[in-house]
């Protein structure tokens, strides 16, 4: 080949080479950082419910690229393994926090502005956790750092998580789609993998987060900040719980007081974006009206009907959720004192378990069933039984209330739902002081 | 073995490729890309070996299976690369290819239903520029006129880490034109 053609070449290639220099280099944004993200508008008297992309500011967020602020921070990727579920509730270990992804976004007149679909949900997490966060003192009366202290320090959250089983020898990676989960063992909250079939995404959707914030709540509160564990290995221990109603980790077993969780987790969830029903607008496949707190009415009597609610434990917490919803709506045109009742109905919460150890309460309940002293849960109703045990939570939860019209009203309701199966007339007296 | 393919001035020809790209939740998903090529071989003193400059224009398209219903931030790329390569005329023609390619990226918020848009800040198009490193390894048919040549291309591409291999096959079609070129003759 000629020199001339190859010096050619060469200086065409260079040419190109200095091309490349075109790649954006990112200026980095400064605090307050301001980003766009996908936005709750309530339901106002001019306007109906919606969802906005728009410029929101994060005002806890310390470092854009880590997502991290000082009560949370979210974390893209990761691998977790699943030991069991129960609904959104989950028992996992983080098996893996590295993650191959990286927020992508670009800098706009100050504002971040993501540039994939994993970015925009990721700052949507964060923003929908950090609005949670902010009702968190109006709602519950707990501080944030208060909460941080309560759950040993920030809490993680798991964005797209993959989910490793291990089998022997081998390792499978998979990935879960359509859910949401706070694991109580150690203060983690995952939104899996976005799908096709949501409208909203989950992981964006201010209703999902604060359902899930809810549990960590009912943690704080009624589990009294404690995440017992069950073993069924140990033959004694099993038999010892025959005659225990307080074993350790019972009311993580029990049907009934899961469903009181997810109920109480409906509730902040309404608390939180005024929305009464989480499941609205996640995808038309779904029209689940029995988690719809102003859906077709079913009492305790009739659970174990599909065609009545087919939801399992979480029809008992839409019965609660409705009773404390119906309540609120006393107070729906004066936030102030809907604020305050979320209030009296977390401190209710903590000293409920408190009260089921002492009678009248702790008489009504059932000693455990060999499902429950097995460390296993049932996936169906028994409605006898179910039943004593709501109706000593519900006798113990209402003793915090001071007497006055709340607590009346608060009385119907629950009489109304949970009937004389789920709220004994024998421990209805709590209603009278 | 000796091909008639080298003693052409230019190949033109097209590309199919994949891309693999990382995700969140340790997924991989995979973006397809359709280039034309124009290329010309060099034969360089020592026996066999050619230089390949070449360019290429492409289109890529993602996919989105898994975003949801309402909201995604769609992708549209295309791509020019200028390329260098070098080769060995054998039974098969192995390759190894510098490219430098300048991308041009448009990027578009897409909502849908209940949920608007008030963005105005994602930037409607945005200039990237990447450098990938590819093996072929070409298979001569049609006395070397018709080239066809699977790749394996590694790309780095400046301000997106989540692109990470590429194949996919290269076919070339050698233009016939002219007399043989004496200073591209075969020894």
């Amino acid at each position: 080949m000629k020199r001339q053609n190859l010096i050619k070449t060469f200086f065409g290639f260079v040419l190109c080479l200095v091309s490349s220099s075109c790649g954006n280099e990112l200026s980095h944004p400064s605090k307050p950082y301001r980003a766009e993200v996908i936005d709750h508008v309530p339901k106002t008297m001019a306007n109906s419910e919606g969802w906005t992309v728009a410029t929101r500011e994060l005002t806890t967020l310390e470092d854009i690229d880590s997502l991290q602020s000082p009560y949370f921070s979210v974390n893209l990727g990761g691998q977790i393994k699943i030991s069991s579920n129960v609904g959104s509730l989950v028992s996992a270990q983080l098996d893996s926090d590295s993650s191959r992804a990286k927020l992508r976004y670009a800098i706009n007149n100050g504002v971040i502005v993501p540039r994939d679909t994993s970015s925009l949900l990721a700052l949507s997490s964060f923003y929908a956790f950090e609005k949670t966060l902010k009702a968190l003192k109006l709602s519950t009366g707990l501080e944030p750092q208060t909460l941080k202290d309560k759950l040993n320090g920030a809490f993680n959250v798991y964005f797209e998580p993959a989910i490793v089983e291990n089998q022997g020898t081998n390792r499978a990676v998979y990935t879960l789609k359509f859910n949401a989960a706070f694991n109580p063992e150690n203060n983690q909250f995952y939104l899996f993998r976005r799908s096709e079939i949501e409208t909203i995404p989950f992981s964006a959707n201010i209703k999902v987060i604060a359902h899930e914030f809810g549990h960590s709540l009912f943690k704080t509160s009624f589990h009294e900040n404690k995440s017992e564990n069950c073993s069924s290995t140990d033959e004694a221990a099993v038999a010892a719980r025959r005659e225990d109603k307080f074993f350790p980790g019972r009311w993580n077993l029990e049907y009934a007081i899961s469903g009181i969780n997810e109920g109480f987790s409906d509730f902040h969830s309404y608390i939180v974006s005024g929305s009464t029903n989480v499941f609205a607008e996640l995808a038309p496949q779904i029209t689940n009206s029995n988690r719809s707190l102003t859906g077709p009415k079913f009492t305790f009597s009739q659970l174990g009907s599909d065609s009545i609610c087919s939801g399992r434990f979480y029809c008992i917490g839409t019965l609660f959720a409705r009773a404390l919803y119906n309540v609120a709506q006393q107070y729906s045109n004066n936030q102030t004192e809907l604020m305050a009742f979320s209030r009296r109905v977390y401190a209710a919460l903590e000293k409920s378990q408190e009260f089921m150890r002492k009678p009248p309460a702790a008489d009504i309940i059932p000693y455990p069933t060999q499902d429950v002293m097995n460390c296993s849960r049932r996936d169906k109703p028994v409605l006898t039984y179910d039943g004593a045990i709501t109706s000593s939570f519900l006798a113990s939860f209402l003793q915090s209330f001071a007497a006055g019209e709340e607590k009346k009203l608060l009385c119907a309701n629950l009489t109304e739902l949970f009937g004389t199966v789920g709220f004994a007339p024998k421990v209805r007296l709590v209603c009278d002081a | 073995m000796t091909h008639d393919l080298f003693l052409q001035l230019l190949s033109l020809g097209a590309s199919i490729s994949i891309a693999e790209r990382n995700d969140a939740g340790d997924l991989t998903t995979r973006l397809h890309q359709a280039e034309v090529i124009a290329q010309r071989y060099l034969k360089l003193d020592h026996e066999g070996f050619f230089i390949r400059p070449g360019l290429r224009l492409g289109y890529e398209y993602t996919p989105y299976p898994d975003d949801p219903q309402s909201v995604r931030i769609e992708e549209k790329t295309w791509n020019g690369t200028f390329e260098l390569g070098i080769l060995y005329e054998g039974f098969l023609i192995p390759s190894m290819t510098w490219q430098n390619s300048l991308l041009l990226r448009q990027l578009q918020l897409t909502t849908q239903g209940n949920l608007s848009s008030e963005s105005s800040g994602l930037p409607a198009r945005e200039w990237l520029s990447s450098q990938g490193v590819a093996f072929g390894l070409g298979i001569p048919l049609d006395a070397g006129r018709l080239v066809v040549e699977p790749f394996y291309r590694i790309v780095w591409l400046k301000g997106d880490e989540r692109l990470t291999g590429q194949w996919g096959i290269d076919t070339t079609w050698a233009l016939s034109w002219g007399e043989k070129s004496p200073e591209n003759a075969p020894n």
